[in-house]
Protein backbone atom coordinates (compact mmCIF):
# COMPACT_ATOMS: atom_id res chain seq x y z
CA UNK A 1 0.00 0.00 0.00
CA UNK A 2 3.16 2.05 0.66
CA UNK A 3 4.80 1.27 -1.89
CA UNK A 4 4.28 3.19 -5.24
CA UNK A 5 2.99 1.58 -8.18
CA UNK A 6 6.44 0.97 -10.73
CA UNK A 7 7.11 3.88 -12.58
CA UNK A 8 4.58 5.98 -10.84
CA UNK A 9 6.64 9.14 -8.18
CA UNK A 10 5.51 8.06 -4.52
CA UNK A 11 2.58 10.85 -3.01
CA UNK A 12 4.29 14.12 -1.94
CA UNK A 13 4.88 14.22 1.52
CA UNK A 14 2.54 16.86 2.30
CA UNK A 15 -0.44 15.16 0.73
CA UNK A 16 0.62 11.76 3.01
CA UNK A 17 0.61 14.19 5.99
CA UNK A 18 -2.73 15.40 5.12
CA UNK A 19 -4.42 11.94 4.52
CA UNK A 20 -2.57 11.01 7.82
CA UNK A 21 -4.01 13.20 9.54
CA UNK A 22 -7.44 13.14 8.24
CA UNK A 23 -7.56 9.61 9.33
CA UNK A 24 -6.37 10.25 12.45
CA UNK A 25 -9.35 12.61 12.89
CA UNK A 26 -11.97 10.44 11.59
CA UNK A 27 -10.99 7.10 13.73
CA UNK A 28 -10.82 9.53 16.57
CA UNK A 29 -14.22 10.50 15.94
CA UNK A 30 -15.69 7.64 15.21
CA UNK A 31 -13.98 5.55 18.80
CA UNK A 32 -14.07 8.00 21.03
CA UNK A 33 -17.86 8.09 20.95
CA UNK A 34 -18.09 4.14 20.78
CA UNK A 35 -15.74 3.57 23.79
CA UNK A 36 -18.72 3.77 26.15
CA UNK A 37 -20.13 0.76 24.82
CA UNK A 38 -17.06 -1.29 25.97
CA UNK A 39 -17.77 -0.44 29.32
CA UNK A 40 -21.69 -0.12 29.71
CA UNK A 41 -22.57 -3.00 31.85
CA UNK A 42 -26.64 -4.60 32.32
CA UNK A 43 -27.75 -2.36 35.06
CA UNK A 44 -29.92 -5.62 36.51
CA UNK A 45 -25.62 -6.83 36.91
CA UNK A 46 -25.43 -4.20 39.55
CA UNK A 47 -28.95 -3.37 40.84
CA UNK A 48 -31.96 -5.24 40.92
CA UNK A 49 -35.49 -4.19 42.71
CA UNK A 50 -35.92 -6.06 46.32
CA UNK A 51 -32.64 -8.11 45.27
CA UNK A 52 -29.07 -7.83 46.33
CA UNK A 53 -27.67 -8.07 42.24
CA UNK A 54 -24.25 -10.01 41.57
CA UNK A 55 -21.99 -7.56 41.47
CA UNK A 56 -23.36 -5.55 44.30
CA UNK A 57 -23.41 -9.09 46.30
CA UNK A 58 -19.88 -9.32 45.42
CA UNK A 59 -18.99 -5.85 46.26
CA UNK A 60 -20.80 -6.67 49.80
CA UNK A 61 -18.71 -9.77 50.15
CA UNK A 62 -15.49 -7.90 49.95
CA UNK A 63 -16.61 -6.01 52.88
CA UNK A 64 -17.99 -8.49 55.21
CA UNK A 65 -14.61 -10.31 54.68
CA UNK A 66 -12.82 -7.20 56.28
CA UNK A 67 -15.16 -6.95 58.94
CA UNK A 68 -14.76 -10.45 59.83
CA UNK A 69 -11.00 -10.75 59.16
CA UNK A 70 -9.41 -8.17 61.53
CA UNK A 71 -5.78 -8.29 60.10
CA UNK A 72 -8.20 -7.66 56.10
CA UNK A 73 -9.73 -4.78 58.03
CA UNK A 74 -6.75 -3.13 60.20
CA UNK A 75 -4.74 -3.12 57.20
CA UNK A 76 -7.42 -1.50 54.99
CA UNK A 77 -8.25 1.10 57.40
CA UNK A 78 -4.71 2.50 58.17
CA UNK A 79 -4.35 3.56 54.35
CA UNK A 80 -7.35 5.35 54.51
CA UNK A 81 -6.69 6.59 58.26
CA UNK A 82 -3.60 7.82 56.85
CA UNK A 83 -5.03 10.00 54.38
CA UNK A 84 -8.66 11.22 56.38
CA UNK A 85 -9.78 9.38 59.30
CA UNK A 86 -13.41 10.54 58.26
CA UNK A 87 -13.43 8.08 55.78
CA UNK A 88 -12.69 5.44 58.05
CA UNK A 89 -15.75 6.58 59.89
CA UNK A 90 -18.17 7.10 56.79
CA UNK A 91 -17.42 3.81 55.79
CA UNK A 92 -18.48 2.32 58.27
CA UNK A 93 -21.62 4.46 58.20
CA UNK A 94 -22.17 3.73 54.52
CA UNK A 95 -21.85 -0.52 54.96
CA UNK A 96 -23.89 -0.60 58.08
CA UNK A 97 -26.65 1.26 55.86
CA UNK A 98 -25.81 -1.43 52.93
CA UNK A 99 -26.40 -4.24 55.40
CA UNK A 100 -29.58 -3.00 56.48
CA UNK A 101 -31.13 -2.65 53.60
CA UNK A 102 -29.87 -6.06 51.97
CA UNK A 103 -31.06 -7.80 55.64
CA UNK A 104 -34.28 -6.33 54.99
CA UNK A 105 -34.36 -7.92 51.43
CA UNK A 106 -32.78 -11.18 52.61
CA UNK A 107 -34.50 -12.07 55.46
CA UNK A 108 -32.68 -15.35 55.40
CA UNK A 109 -29.30 -13.98 55.84
CA UNK A 110 -30.25 -11.38 58.30
CA UNK A 111 -28.71 -12.49 61.25
CA UNK A 112 -25.18 -12.82 59.31
CA UNK A 113 -25.56 -9.23 58.00
CA UNK A 114 -26.65 -8.05 61.91
CA UNK A 115 -23.62 -9.48 63.71
CA UNK A 116 -21.82 -7.68 61.18
CA UNK A 117 -23.55 -4.04 62.15
CA UNK A 118 -23.43 -4.90 65.66
CA UNK A 119 -19.90 -5.60 65.67
CA UNK A 120 -19.10 -2.30 63.66
CA UNK A 121 -21.19 -0.42 65.96
CA UNK A 122 -19.93 -1.76 69.19
CA UNK A 123 -16.25 -0.95 68.09
CA UNK A 124 -16.93 2.72 66.49
CA UNK A 125 -18.95 3.41 70.26
CA UNK A 126 -16.18 1.86 72.16
CA UNK A 127 -13.33 4.12 69.55
CA UNK A 128 -15.44 7.54 70.22
CA UNK A 129 -16.04 6.88 74.07
CA UNK A 130 -12.36 5.83 74.60
CA UNK A 131 -11.04 8.26 71.81
CA UNK A 132 -13.20 11.04 71.81
CA UNK A 133 -14.82 12.68 68.85
CA UNK A 134 -11.46 13.74 67.12
CA UNK A 135 -10.60 9.79 66.29
CA UNK A 136 -13.11 10.48 63.40
CA UNK A 137 -12.38 14.02 62.55
CA UNK A 138 -9.92 15.48 60.66
CA UNK A 139 -6.88 17.36 62.08
CA UNK A 140 -8.17 20.99 61.54
CA UNK A 141 -10.75 20.49 64.16
CA UNK A 142 -8.43 20.81 67.27
CA UNK A 143 -7.17 24.30 65.69
CA UNK A 144 -10.23 26.38 67.18
CA UNK A 145 -13.00 25.49 69.74
CA UNK A 146 -16.22 24.44 68.94
CA UNK A 147 -19.45 27.10 69.48
CA UNK A 148 -21.06 25.48 70.95
CA UNK A 149 -19.97 24.08 73.57
CA UNK A 150 -19.65 21.24 75.06
CA UNK A 151 -17.89 20.02 72.24
CA UNK A 152 -19.22 17.82 69.83
CA UNK A 153 -19.84 17.11 65.71
CA UNK A 154 -22.92 16.56 64.28
CA UNK A 155 -20.69 14.67 62.08
CA UNK A 156 -20.17 11.52 64.03
CA UNK A 157 -23.74 12.01 66.45
CA UNK A 158 -25.64 12.45 63.09
CA UNK A 159 -24.00 9.09 61.25
CA UNK A 160 -24.12 6.96 64.83
CA UNK A 161 -27.29 7.79 64.99
CA UNK A 162 -28.41 6.80 61.59
CA UNK A 163 -26.64 3.26 61.96
CA UNK A 164 -28.50 2.62 64.94
CA UNK A 165 -31.78 3.81 63.68
CA UNK A 166 -31.34 1.49 60.57
CA UNK A 167 -29.80 -1.34 62.77
CA UNK A 168 -33.10 -1.13 64.87
CA UNK A 169 -35.33 -0.37 61.79
CA UNK A 170 -34.27 -4.07 60.71
CA UNK A 171 -34.19 -6.31 64.25
CA UNK A 172 -34.76 -4.13 67.24
CA UNK A 173 -32.47 -4.67 69.84
CA UNK A 174 -33.27 -3.23 73.18
CA UNK A 175 -29.40 -2.54 73.78
CA UNK A 176 -29.60 -0.32 71.26
CA UNK A 177 -32.56 1.90 72.35
CA UNK A 178 -31.19 4.03 75.18
CA UNK A 179 -28.19 4.81 72.77
CA UNK A 180 -30.43 5.92 69.96
CA UNK A 181 -32.51 7.76 72.55
CA UNK A 182 -30.14 9.76 73.78
CA UNK A 183 -28.39 10.70 70.55
CA UNK A 184 -31.16 11.44 68.82
CA UNK A 185 -31.85 14.32 72.04
CA UNK A 186 -28.66 15.30 71.93
CA UNK A 187 -29.22 16.32 68.08
CA UNK A 188 -32.40 17.83 68.58
CA UNK A 189 -31.50 19.93 71.08
CA UNK A 190 -28.12 21.02 69.33
CA UNK A 191 -29.56 21.79 66.32
CA UNK A 192 -32.67 23.98 67.86
CA UNK A 193 -30.35 26.21 69.41
CA UNK A 194 -28.06 26.58 66.48
CA UNK A 195 -29.59 29.95 64.42
CA UNK A 196 -30.08 28.12 61.47
CA UNK A 197 -31.19 25.04 63.12
CA UNK A 198 -27.86 23.22 62.55
CA UNK A 199 -25.08 22.00 64.24
CA UNK A 200 -21.80 22.09 63.86
CA UNK A 201 -19.47 19.12 62.55
CA UNK A 202 -15.87 21.32 63.22
CA UNK A 203 -15.45 24.38 64.45
CA UNK A 204 -18.08 27.18 63.18
CA UNK A 205 -18.52 24.58 59.77
CA UNK A 206 -21.45 23.56 59.62
CA UNK A 207 -22.28 20.89 57.20
CA UNK A 208 -25.47 20.17 55.02
CA UNK A 209 -24.57 16.47 54.29
CA UNK A 210 -24.28 15.87 58.36
CA UNK A 211 -26.98 17.95 59.53
CA UNK A 212 -29.63 15.76 56.40
CA UNK A 213 -27.93 12.65 58.18
CA UNK A 214 -28.66 14.01 61.42
CA UNK A 215 -32.80 15.18 60.56
CA UNK A 216 -33.01 11.59 58.67
CA UNK A 217 -32.00 9.90 61.57
CA UNK A 218 -34.29 11.84 64.13
CA UNK A 219 -36.97 10.70 61.82
CA UNK A 220 -36.33 7.06 61.48
CA UNK A 221 -36.01 7.15 65.32
CA UNK A 222 -39.22 8.44 65.43
CA UNK A 223 -40.83 5.88 63.66
CA UNK A 224 -39.42 3.28 66.32
CA UNK A 225 -40.00 4.54 69.33
CA UNK A 226 -43.33 6.45 68.59
CA UNK A 227 -42.06 9.80 70.12
CA UNK A 228 -42.76 12.97 67.51
CA UNK A 229 -39.85 15.65 66.56
CA UNK A 230 -42.14 16.49 63.22
CA UNK A 231 -42.58 19.89 64.37
CA UNK A 232 -38.41 20.18 65.19
CA UNK A 233 -37.92 18.21 61.39
CA UNK A 234 -40.87 20.97 59.77
CA UNK A 235 -38.81 24.02 61.33
CA UNK A 236 -35.70 22.60 60.11
CA UNK A 237 -36.83 22.00 56.97
CA UNK A 238 -38.63 25.81 56.56
CA UNK A 239 -35.29 27.52 57.96
CA UNK A 240 -33.23 25.03 55.64
CA UNK A 241 -35.27 26.38 52.39
CA UNK A 242 -34.91 29.68 53.32
CA UNK A 243 -31.70 30.75 54.72
CA UNK A 244 -29.34 27.45 53.30
CA UNK A 245 -30.62 27.90 49.50
CA UNK A 246 -27.46 29.28 47.00
CA UNK A 247 -30.23 31.63 45.35
CA UNK A 248 -28.50 31.38 42.01
CA UNK A 249 -28.75 27.58 41.34
CA UNK A 250 -31.43 26.68 44.01
CA UNK A 251 -29.04 23.94 45.32
CA UNK A 252 -28.98 23.96 49.16
CA UNK A 253 -25.53 25.07 50.17
CA UNK A 254 -22.95 22.20 51.23
CA UNK A 255 -21.07 24.21 54.48
CA UNK A 256 -21.61 26.95 56.37
CA UNK A 257 -20.66 28.97 59.53
CA UNK A 258 -22.70 28.11 62.82
CA UNK A 259 -25.08 31.68 62.12
CA UNK A 260 -25.19 30.47 58.46
CA UNK A 261 -22.55 31.97 56.17
CA UNK A 262 -22.19 30.54 53.22
CA UNK A 263 -18.50 28.72 53.18
CA UNK A 264 -18.83 26.49 50.31
CA UNK A 265 -22.07 26.68 47.37
CA UNK A 266 -23.54 23.73 46.41
CA UNK A 267 -21.18 20.77 46.03
CA UNK A 268 -21.84 17.89 43.96
CA UNK A 269 -19.55 15.63 46.97
CA UNK A 270 -22.76 16.66 49.56
CA UNK A 271 -25.99 17.52 47.79
CA UNK A 272 -26.57 13.54 45.91
CA UNK A 273 -26.18 11.98 49.71
CA UNK A 274 -28.17 15.46 51.13
CA UNK A 275 -31.04 14.80 48.71
CA UNK A 276 -30.94 11.11 49.09
CA UNK A 277 -31.36 11.94 53.36
CA UNK A 278 -34.06 14.41 52.82
CA UNK A 279 -36.48 11.60 50.41
CA UNK A 280 -37.34 10.05 53.83
CA UNK A 281 -38.52 13.19 55.53
CA UNK A 282 -39.89 15.40 52.60
CA UNK A 283 -40.28 13.67 49.01
CA UNK A 284 -40.89 16.47 47.41
CA UNK A 285 -37.70 19.04 48.31
CA UNK A 286 -35.79 15.90 47.89
CA UNK A 287 -36.71 15.16 44.47
CA UNK A 288 -36.56 18.96 43.37
CA UNK A 289 -32.90 18.95 45.12
CA UNK A 290 -32.09 15.74 42.98
CA UNK A 291 -33.76 17.41 39.89
CA UNK A 292 -31.47 20.38 40.23
CA UNK A 293 -28.50 18.55 41.30
CA UNK A 294 -28.76 16.74 38.16
CA UNK A 295 -29.24 19.71 35.81
CA UNK A 296 -26.39 21.58 37.03
CA UNK A 297 -23.68 19.04 38.16
CA UNK A 298 -24.73 16.00 36.50
CA UNK A 299 -22.48 15.10 32.91
CA UNK A 300 -22.75 12.75 30.32
CA UNK A 301 -19.53 13.14 27.51
CA UNK A 302 -20.11 10.61 25.30
CA UNK A 303 -21.63 7.84 27.15
CA UNK A 304 -19.95 8.02 30.46
CA UNK A 305 -21.04 9.77 33.23
CA UNK A 306 -19.68 11.78 35.80
CA UNK A 307 -20.66 14.68 38.28
CA UNK A 308 -19.14 17.77 38.46
CA UNK A 309 -18.29 19.27 42.14
CA UNK A 310 -19.25 22.76 41.41
CA UNK A 311 -22.27 24.12 39.24
CA UNK A 312 -21.24 26.42 36.54
CA UNK A 313 -22.52 29.44 39.06
CA UNK A 314 -19.64 29.00 41.34
CA UNK A 315 -15.71 28.61 41.87
CA UNK A 316 -14.42 26.41 44.75
CA UNK A 317 -11.27 24.73 45.70
CA UNK A 318 -10.53 21.04 45.27
CA UNK A 319 -10.90 19.54 49.14
CA UNK A 320 -10.68 16.35 51.07
CA UNK A 321 -13.94 15.58 49.90
CA UNK A 322 -14.30 16.46 46.15
CA UNK A 323 -10.35 15.17 45.36
CA UNK A 324 -8.77 16.79 42.54
CA UNK A 325 -11.21 18.09 40.43
CA UNK A 326 -10.75 17.92 36.39
CA UNK A 327 -9.87 21.24 34.84
CA UNK A 328 -12.51 21.98 32.12
CA UNK A 329 -14.73 19.23 32.77
CA UNK A 330 -15.61 19.69 36.63
CA UNK A 331 -15.24 16.60 37.14
CA UNK A 332 -14.73 15.31 40.67
CA UNK A 333 -14.05 11.17 41.85
CA UNK A 334 -16.12 12.27 45.17
CA UNK A 335 -18.87 13.98 43.79
CA UNK A 336 -19.20 11.24 41.48
CA UNK A 337 -18.90 8.76 43.90
CA UNK A 338 -21.75 10.30 45.96
CA UNK A 339 -23.98 10.94 42.58
CA UNK A 340 -24.32 6.87 42.38
CA UNK A 341 -26.51 7.06 45.30
CA UNK A 342 -28.47 10.15 44.10
CA UNK A 343 -29.02 8.38 40.76
CA UNK A 344 -30.21 5.27 42.68
CA UNK A 345 -32.33 6.87 45.02
CA UNK A 346 -34.15 8.98 42.33
CA UNK A 347 -34.49 5.45 40.28
CA UNK A 348 -32.51 7.88 37.63
CA UNK A 349 -31.47 4.82 35.29
CA UNK A 350 -30.18 6.64 32.82
CA UNK A 351 -27.50 8.15 34.51
CA UNK A 352 -26.61 5.30 37.43
CA UNK A 353 -25.92 3.14 33.48
CA UNK A 354 -23.69 5.91 32.25
CA UNK A 355 -21.90 6.19 36.25
CA UNK A 356 -21.52 2.39 36.35
CA UNK A 357 -19.96 2.38 32.65
CA UNK A 358 -17.55 5.26 33.73
CA UNK A 359 -16.91 2.97 36.92
CA UNK A 360 -15.78 0.46 34.61
CA UNK A 361 -13.59 2.36 32.54
CA UNK A 362 -11.87 4.66 35.12
CA UNK A 363 -11.95 3.35 38.47
CA UNK A 364 -10.08 -0.44 37.80
CA UNK A 365 -12.23 -2.85 38.93
CA UNK A 366 -10.64 -6.10 40.20
CA UNK A 367 -12.68 -8.99 41.11
CA UNK A 368 -10.77 -12.13 42.89
CA UNK A 369 -12.70 -15.26 43.51
CA UNK A 370 -16.30 -13.98 44.62
CA UNK A 371 -14.96 -10.71 45.37
CA UNK A 372 -15.10 -6.97 43.84
CA UNK A 373 -13.35 -3.86 44.56
CA UNK A 374 -12.41 -0.62 42.41
CA UNK A 375 -8.52 -0.59 42.98
CA UNK A 376 -9.01 3.72 41.94
CA UNK A 377 -10.72 4.02 44.75
CA UNK A 378 -10.73 2.63 48.56
CA UNK A 379 -13.13 0.91 51.23
CA UNK A 380 -15.45 4.01 51.97
CA UNK A 381 -15.32 4.62 47.98
CA UNK A 382 -17.01 1.04 47.42
CA UNK A 383 -18.74 1.46 50.63
CA UNK A 384 -20.59 4.41 49.01
CA UNK A 385 -21.16 2.15 46.02
CA UNK A 386 -22.51 -0.56 47.56
CA UNK A 387 -25.21 1.22 49.66
CA UNK A 388 -26.51 2.80 46.15
CA UNK A 389 -26.73 -0.55 44.56
CA UNK A 390 -28.98 -1.62 47.49
CA UNK A 391 -30.68 1.26 48.86
CA UNK A 392 -34.59 1.55 48.87
CA UNK A 393 -35.66 -1.37 51.19
CA UNK A 394 -34.90 0.91 54.39
CA UNK A 395 -36.34 4.16 52.95
CA UNK A 396 -39.34 2.34 51.74
CA UNK A 397 -39.81 0.48 55.26
CA UNK A 398 -39.73 3.94 56.53
CA UNK A 399 -41.95 5.75 54.15
CA UNK A 400 -44.74 2.82 54.89
CA UNK A 401 -44.07 3.47 59.10
CA UNK A 402 -44.59 6.66 58.20
CA UNK A 403 -48.23 5.87 56.55
CA UNK A 404 -49.03 3.84 59.47
CA UNK A 405 -48.42 6.96 61.76
CA UNK B 1 4.59 23.68 2.02
CA UNK B 2 7.97 24.99 2.68
CA UNK B 3 11.22 23.26 2.43
CA UNK B 4 11.88 23.83 6.29
CA UNK B 5 8.59 21.53 6.87
CA UNK B 6 9.23 18.77 4.48
CA UNK B 7 12.65 18.35 5.86
CA UNK B 8 11.06 18.21 9.22
CA UNK B 9 8.25 15.51 7.93
CA UNK B 10 11.22 13.44 6.04
CA UNK B 11 12.54 12.70 10.10
CA UNK B 12 11.71 8.96 11.17
CA UNK B 13 9.89 10.50 14.14
CA UNK B 14 7.69 12.31 11.76
CA UNK B 15 7.47 9.06 9.30
CA UNK B 16 5.85 7.17 11.82
CA UNK B 17 2.37 9.51 11.79
CA UNK B 18 2.28 8.66 8.05
CA UNK B 19 2.96 4.98 7.69
CA UNK B 20 -0.14 2.70 8.61
CA UNK B 21 2.07 -0.64 9.70
CA UNK B 22 3.84 2.04 12.34
CA UNK B 23 0.45 2.68 13.42
CA UNK B 24 -0.38 -0.90 13.77
CA UNK B 25 3.13 -1.19 15.71
CA UNK B 26 2.12 1.40 18.03
CA UNK B 27 -1.05 0.34 18.83
CA UNK B 28 0.11 -2.94 19.44
CA UNK B 29 3.06 -2.07 21.32
CA UNK B 30 0.64 0.02 23.95
CA UNK B 31 -1.25 -2.91 24.67
CA UNK B 32 1.98 -5.05 25.63
CA UNK B 33 2.73 -2.40 27.62
CA UNK B 34 -0.40 -2.67 29.48
CA UNK B 35 -0.69 -6.36 29.79
CA UNK B 36 2.96 -5.94 30.97
CA UNK B 37 2.46 -3.88 33.43
CA UNK B 38 -1.05 -5.67 34.37
CA UNK B 39 0.65 -8.98 35.06
CA UNK B 40 3.47 -7.06 37.24
CA UNK B 41 0.44 -6.03 39.55
CA UNK B 42 0.27 -2.58 39.13
CA UNK B 43 -3.15 -2.15 38.88
CA UNK B 44 -3.54 -2.31 42.44
CA UNK B 45 -1.55 0.87 42.68
CA UNK B 46 -4.06 2.87 41.03
CA UNK B 47 -5.23 3.52 44.63
CA UNK B 48 -3.13 6.72 44.16
CA UNK B 49 -6.36 8.33 42.53
CA UNK B 50 -8.43 8.36 45.90
CA UNK B 51 -5.22 9.63 47.57
CA UNK B 52 -4.87 6.16 49.29
CA UNK B 53 -1.34 4.57 49.14
CA UNK B 54 0.30 2.35 50.85
CA UNK B 55 2.18 4.35 54.16
CA UNK B 56 5.57 2.78 53.33
CA UNK B 57 7.23 2.66 49.68
CA UNK B 58 4.21 5.13 48.54
CA UNK B 59 6.24 7.55 45.84
CA UNK B 60 7.38 3.99 44.04
CA UNK B 61 3.24 3.28 44.40
CA UNK B 62 2.37 6.23 43.19
CA UNK B 63 4.74 6.13 39.79
CA UNK B 64 3.43 2.56 39.58
CA UNK B 65 0.01 3.57 39.96
CA UNK B 66 0.71 6.59 37.08
CA UNK B 67 2.21 4.57 34.91
CA UNK B 68 -0.14 1.74 34.97
CA UNK B 69 -3.13 4.53 34.52
CA UNK B 70 -1.22 6.06 31.18
CA UNK B 71 -0.80 2.51 29.97
CA UNK B 72 -4.35 2.29 30.64
CA UNK B 73 -6.02 4.79 28.82
CA UNK B 74 -3.68 5.17 25.74
CA UNK B 75 -4.52 1.08 25.47
CA UNK B 76 -8.28 2.06 25.50
CA UNK B 77 -8.32 5.19 23.79
CA UNK B 78 -5.25 5.62 21.27
CA UNK B 79 -5.13 1.63 20.38
CA UNK B 80 -8.14 1.32 18.60
CA UNK B 81 -7.95 5.02 17.06
CA UNK B 82 -4.69 3.76 15.48
CA UNK B 83 -5.59 0.30 14.19
CA UNK B 84 -8.77 2.32 13.23
CA UNK B 85 -6.61 5.04 11.23
CA UNK B 86 -4.16 2.79 9.30
CA UNK B 87 -7.52 1.18 7.77
CA UNK B 88 -9.27 4.65 6.72
CA UNK B 89 -6.03 5.56 5.52
CA UNK B 90 -5.35 3.10 3.22
CA UNK B 91 -9.23 3.26 2.05
CA UNK B 92 -8.62 6.97 1.51
CA UNK B 93 -4.48 6.63 -0.29
CA UNK B 94 -7.04 3.74 -2.64
CA UNK B 95 -9.99 6.28 -3.23
CA UNK B 96 -7.51 9.07 -3.81
CA UNK B 97 -5.45 6.71 -6.61
CA UNK B 98 -8.30 6.09 -8.08
CA UNK B 99 -9.48 9.66 -8.43
CA UNK B 100 -5.89 10.75 -9.71
CA UNK B 101 -5.85 7.99 -11.97
CA UNK B 102 -9.32 8.75 -13.57
CA UNK B 103 -8.45 12.05 -14.15
CA UNK B 104 -4.61 11.85 -15.77
CA UNK B 105 -6.41 9.27 -17.78
CA UNK B 106 -9.71 12.32 -18.63
CA UNK B 107 -6.56 14.99 -19.59
CA UNK B 108 -4.70 12.08 -22.19
CA UNK B 109 -8.28 11.77 -23.71
CA UNK B 110 -9.11 15.33 -23.80
CA UNK B 111 -5.56 15.85 -25.64
CA UNK B 112 -5.82 13.44 -28.02
CA UNK B 113 -9.73 13.69 -28.61
CA UNK B 114 -10.28 9.62 -27.57
CA UNK B 115 -12.58 9.33 -24.55
CA UNK B 116 -9.93 6.38 -23.49
CA UNK B 117 -6.35 7.21 -23.89
CA UNK B 118 -5.58 3.89 -24.14
CA UNK B 119 -7.57 3.88 -27.89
Amino acid sequence: MQTPAPGRPPPPLHRRFLISALSLLLAAAIWLPSVHWLFRPALQDYRQPRAVAPRARELAARHLALWEDPARRAAEIARMRAKNAEWDFMGRTFFVLALANMSIDEPQQASRYLAVIDAILDETLRLESERGIYFFLMDYARRRPFIDQPPRSTFIDGEIAMMLAARQMVRPDPRYVPMLRQRVDLLVQRLSRGPVMCGESYPDECWMFCNTVAVAAIHISDLLDGRDHSAFIQKWLATAKSKLVDPTTGLLFSSFTYDGHPLDGPEGSSIWTAAHCLKVVDPDFAAQQYRLARQQLGCNLLGLGYSREWPASWKGPDDIDSGPVIPLLGLSAGATGQAFLGAATFEDDDYLQQLLSSLQFGAFPIRDRDELRFAAGNQVGDAVLLYALVQGPLWEKCAAGKARQ
Amino acid sequence: MTAHLQSRLRRPAWRIFTRPLGWVGCAVGLVVILGLFHLLGWRDDTSFISGTTPASNTNATILRGMLYTLAWFSAILISPILILASGIRWLLHWLLQKLLRARSFRQVGLKTGHSNPLV
